[in-house]
């Protein structure tokens, strides 16, 4: 009896043991490119840590489309938007309380003395966008500069500039300091301040909704403890040497 | 073109065209066919090769939701052959991109599904839809029709006029001349040879047109040998055909000749005089047109001329129609015609018209008629003549000795003797009454005819009978002015009027009209029926009219036998139409009956008008009895072999005073009267007597003393009559039985008159 009795409690703690210890994986898209996807992954990946029955996945995917796949429940959820841009197209998609990084909207150009504060001051010249970044994309649309590309990449933008095909640039800060290095578009520089900046959200499918608490509390502790800033701080610094002066 | 004028030549062209256009269409329409399939195969093949080459590079740009792409390469798409219009739809259904004019018609089209591998899955993307119209290949085709079509219509042409020239080269020119030479034969002349102008090849020998001239030119050899041999036979058959047309004409019976379905061919000339067609009328007409009643045509036609029977001639009668549209009988032998070989090729019928001979023996069974029935009535006049004058005898008897017994009885109070001895007179006048109808009937009794005015005799019988009919009967009288007076026995002409009306009051069964009408009938034209004489004469026609129950044709003929009668038994004695014949027959009328059953009856009473001369006659006649004498104990001579009655007279007259002398013998009568002329005032004497008759003693006795007054007196007798008995010379004609009072008043009247005219 006694021996019946022993194996049924270590029967039930295994059971209980391996329920407790099961991981969900989300995978996680996102329609950034280097180095900010690398930032997300990063913070991602150490909240995950923290979170342990959590595990992530990020994978870069054309920005359209990687909302499209999240919203269908394809993927998991998708990093980072704006959500008041993207709630009323992708019902699915909850976004959490806390955000870890805002979007920073910068024009890039070889003019270095034109004073472009606004999209306004956009309205006399040929400026490019890339496709995908919502925001940046209406903004450009609403300013009506006197020509308008809409590119696919922001590799594709800064060689436009650094070619002249058009004069002004309106992409993320990171991606076009990315695409300098990578292009090679030395001439090309950002312009001070920023166009527009707006704090951006992770959007978990409405089947993860469970999952929001946790995530607020994690991330709310990593911003707290100075984990993302610190990754962030890694991350621009890697970008430094090709461009200084920004 | 002359030349290529013939019927042949345009047949032929006319059916090479015809084929080869049919050809022609039927073919194109396989090609047509071919093409269509090959380019529909080629528009689905152009699809396919879309999908391989594009699909790749859409799905990427769908993938990555660059529509600017998406956009480029749909108008690259659209910019293909035969490809109108394509879209792209992604996976819920949303237009993403489009390009061409959807509103193309006649088109093919296909949905392609957009895929993408995504951690292993496809994933779909959407929809490409691509549009292909079939235009070009409708109208690739129509080129290929108009192509066609010129290229065979140039080479049916060609190959038409090469085949027309070859024709009328090698045929049509020479049947031109066949047929001209075949014009110019003329059956009186001998045509020359007919030879073909061709060329000759070893290959033309005996082919088809050479047999065909060596057999024209026979043909026409043979024809003018025929004619000369026709010329020869038509002189022989003309003087055959001569004579049998004047037999076939001098027939006095009308003969038609018809083919197998009875259309007329030849009639002969009383058949024309018969039936009154000419013989353009008559030309392709059918026998229906000559049959009376339509349908014995076809039962002729099954009759007689069926296949069985054709060939034997059978005799009947029918009736035919003339042209004046008049119908007369015959009779008529038909059968049919046929060859040696038995090949039936018609029909004969010899019509005989027997309208005279119909009538001449309808006229005599009515002839025959008449006499039977006149002999009829005559042997039953006779029988009730006979059986009258024996009961007449008897009743003689039996009533004077009633008198005689009643005369002695009044002194001796003895009234149960009395009403005996009456009721035996009045059994006794009964039965005298019977048997005077009977005498009636046999135009034997007594009769008394005088002019009579039969509108007042009319009144009186109305005014008689008014009281025995109901009032739900109406009566009504319709008379003529001016009728003229008949010579009639008033008493025998009430008695028929009473008879008659008594007969409709009990045909109507208490309801109906009964109409008596009086009419001067100038021409009448009708047959008896009682005596069944053929009467056309002038007559006052006396008619009785009821609305009763009418007289059954079967009884018709039988209704003025005695005691013949439909009435119960009891309620008549079958006398009454026999009395009305004997009296009307009489004097010289008959009787007339129309009578439908349920409808009523008409008795139309002819009679004779009265002559001015007749008139004078019976005014003097009627002076002459009106001088009465009183002969009492004069001395009478009574011959009668029934001795009671004999008897009876002597002993009734010498109660009356006169002295009598009785004989049963006719020769005794006469032997006493040869030695006693002078002992005898008057005689009475019987008619049917065994060894003398009446009318011979009369003779006998005027002989000996012309100036004696004879009364002659019959039960019947065929022999005598009171005509004849007064051109007999005598006094009187007595009807038997005899009352007393006629006796006696013939008697003093006799004596007066023989007194007063004779100088005693």
């Amino acid at each position: 009896m006694k021996t019946r009795s022993i194996f049924f409690t270590f029967f039930l703690f295994c059971n209980l043991s391996s329920s407790c210890l099961a991981e969900t994986l989300l995978h996680i898209s996102s329609g950034f490119t280097p180095p900010v996807s690398d930032f997300y992954r990063s913070v991602l990946t150490e909240a995950a840590k923290r979170m342990n029955e959590v595990s992530i996945t990020l994978e870069t995917l054309p920005a359209e489309r990687s909302l499209a796949l999240a919203n269908q429940g394809v993927n998991d959820g998708e990093c980072c938007r704006i959500p008041s841009v993207t709630i009323h197209q992708y019902e699915n998609l909850i976004p959490i309380d806390i955000s870890f990084y805002s979007a920073r909207f910068s024009a890039f150009s070889k003019h270095k003395n034109t004073a472009i504060n606004s999209f306004d001051d956009l309205k006399p010249f040929s400026v490019g966008t890339v496709k995908g970044w919502k925001i940046a994309v209406i903004k450009v649309k609403e300013a009506k500069p006197r020509e308008v590309h809409i590119v696919t990449t922001p590799d594709q933008l800064l060689q436009m500039i650094q070619q002249d095909r058009v004069d002004y640039g309106v992409v993320g800060y990171l991606s076009g300091l990315q695409s300098i290095v990578n292009v090679q578009a030395t001439s090309v520089h950002a312009i001070e301040p920023p166009l527009i900046e707006k704090p951006l959200y992770l959007l978990l499918h409405k089947k993860h909704s469970s999952l929001i608490p946790l995530f607020n509390k994690t991330l709310s502790d990593m911003l707290a403890d100075g984990s993302i800033d610190k990754i962030y701080k890694q991350l621009t610094e890697s970008l430094k040497p090709k461009t200084a002066g920004n | 073109m002359k030349r290529f004028k013939g019927k042949i030549s345009k047949l032929l062209v006319l059916y090479i065209v015809l084929f080869s256009s049919i050809v022609t269409i039927v073919l194109t329409g396989i090609q047509l066919w071919v093409d269509y399939n090959q380019g529909v195969n080629n528009l689905h093949q152009r699809i396919k090769q879309i999908e391989l080459t594009n699909i790749a590079s859409i799905t990427q740009s769908m993938w990555t939701m660059d529509s600017s792409l998406i956009q480029i390469q749909l108008d690259g798409l659209v910019r293909i052959n035969d490809i109108v219009f394509v879209k792209i739809t992604d996976e819920n259904g949303k237009l993403i991109a489009s390009s061409g004019d959807a509103s193309t018609k006649n088109t093919i089209e296909k949905n392609i599904q957009l895929q993408y591998l995504y951690r292993n899955k496809n994933t779909p993307l959407g929809v490409l839809k691509v549009i292909a119209t079939k235009e070009n290949i409708y109208q690739t085709l129509i080129d290929t029709v108009i192509v066609i079509l010129i290229s065979q219509a140039v080479k049916t042409f060609l190959v038409s006029i090469f085949i027309l020239v070859l024709f009328n080269y090698l045929v049509t020119r020479h049947l031109q001349k066949i047929s001209q030479h075949s014009d110019e034969i003329e059956l009186t002349k001998k045509t020359k040879e007919l030879n073909l102008n061709r060329t000759k090849y070893n290959s033309i020998e005996n082919d088809e047109l050479e047999n065909v001239v060596q057999s024209i030119n026979m043909m026409s050899d043979n024809i003018y040998k025929t004619y000369i041999s026709l010329i020869d036979n038509q002189l022989q058959l003309t003087e055959k055909d001569a004579k049998f047309g004047a037999i076939f004409d001098s027939l006095s019976d009308a003969v038609v000749i018809t083919d197998n379905d009875r259309n007329i061919l030849q009639v002969n000339q009383a058949f024309y005089e018969l039936f009154g067609y000419t013989d353009h009328e008559l030309k392709n007409r059918n026998t229906l047109m000559l049959y009376a009643n339509p349908d014995e045509f076809h039962t002729q036609g099954r009759a007689r001329y069926n296949t069985k029977s054709a060939n034997e001639f059978s005799v009947y009668e029918i009736e035919y129609r003339r042209k004046d549209n008049s119908i007369f009988p015959s009779e008529t032998m038909g059968g049919g015609i046929r060859l040696p070989d038995g090949t039936k090729i018609g029909f004969i019928a010899i019509i005989r018209d027997i309208t005279v001979r119909k009538r001449a023996e309808e006229e005599t069974a009515h002839l025959q008629e008449q006499i039977q029935q006149s002999h009829k009535m005559e042997a039953i006049g006779q029988l009730t003549g006979g059986i009258a004058h024996d009961f007449n005898n008897i009743l003689s008897s039996i009533l004077g000795y009633a008198e005689l017994s009643k005369d002695k009885l009044l002194d001796s109070n003895d009234e149960k003797l009395l009403k005996y001895i009456n009721n035996i007179n009045s059994a006794g006048e009964r039965a005298r009454d019977l048997v005077a109808q009977l005498l009636a009937f046999s135009r034997s009794g007594p009769s008394n005819p005088k002019q009579i005015n039969l509108n007042s005799l009319i009144d009186d019988v109305i005014s008689l009978i008014t009281p025995t009919i109901p009032s739900s009967i109406k009566l009504i009288k319709e008379t003529s002015p001016n009728i003229p007076l008949v010579l009639m026995d008033d008493t025998q002409m009430h008695q028929i009027l009473m008879n008659l009306c008594i007969n409709a009051r009990d045909a109507m069964q208490g309801h109906g009209q009964l109409t008596i009408k009086l009419s001067h009938e100038k021409n009448i034209d009708a047959i008896c029926n009682s005596c069944k004489e053929h009467i056309h004469d002038e007559y006052v026609k006396l008619t009785i009219e009821d609305t009763g129950t009418g007289i059954q044709q079967n009884i018709l003929n039988k209704i003025f036998d005695p005691f013949t009668t439909t009435k119960c038994i009891g309620k008549g004695t079958g006398l009454g139409l026999s009395v009305v014949h004997g009296i009307l027959h009489r004097h010289n009328s008959h009787i007339i009956i129309d009578t439908l059953t349920d409808k009523g009856t008409c008795f139309h009473l002819l009679i004779p008008p009265i002559k001015k001369a007749d008139i004078k006659q019976t005014l003097q006649a009627t002076e002459t009895k009106e001088r009465l004498h009183n002969g009492k104990n004069k001395r009478i001579l009574v011959v009668d072999d029934e001795e009671s009655v004999a008897e009876f007279m002597q002993e009734y007259l010498q109660s009356q005073h006169y002295i009598v002398t009785s004989v049963t013998s006719s020769k005794q009568a006469i032997e006493l009267f040869k030695n006693a002329q002078a002992e005898f005032d008057l005689v009475i004497t019987d008619q049917t007597m065994p060894e003398m008759t009446g009318d011979e003693l009369v003779k006998e006795m005027l002989n000996i003393k012309p100036n004696i007054p004879i009364i002659l007196c019959s039960g019947y007798s065929e022999k005598i009559d009171e005509k004849k008995a007064l051109e007999l010379g005598c006094a009187r004609y007595l009807t038997k039985p005899i009352s007393n009072t006629t006796l006696l008043r013939a008697i003093q009247e006799t004596l007066s008159s023989y007194l007063t005219d004779t100088p005693h």
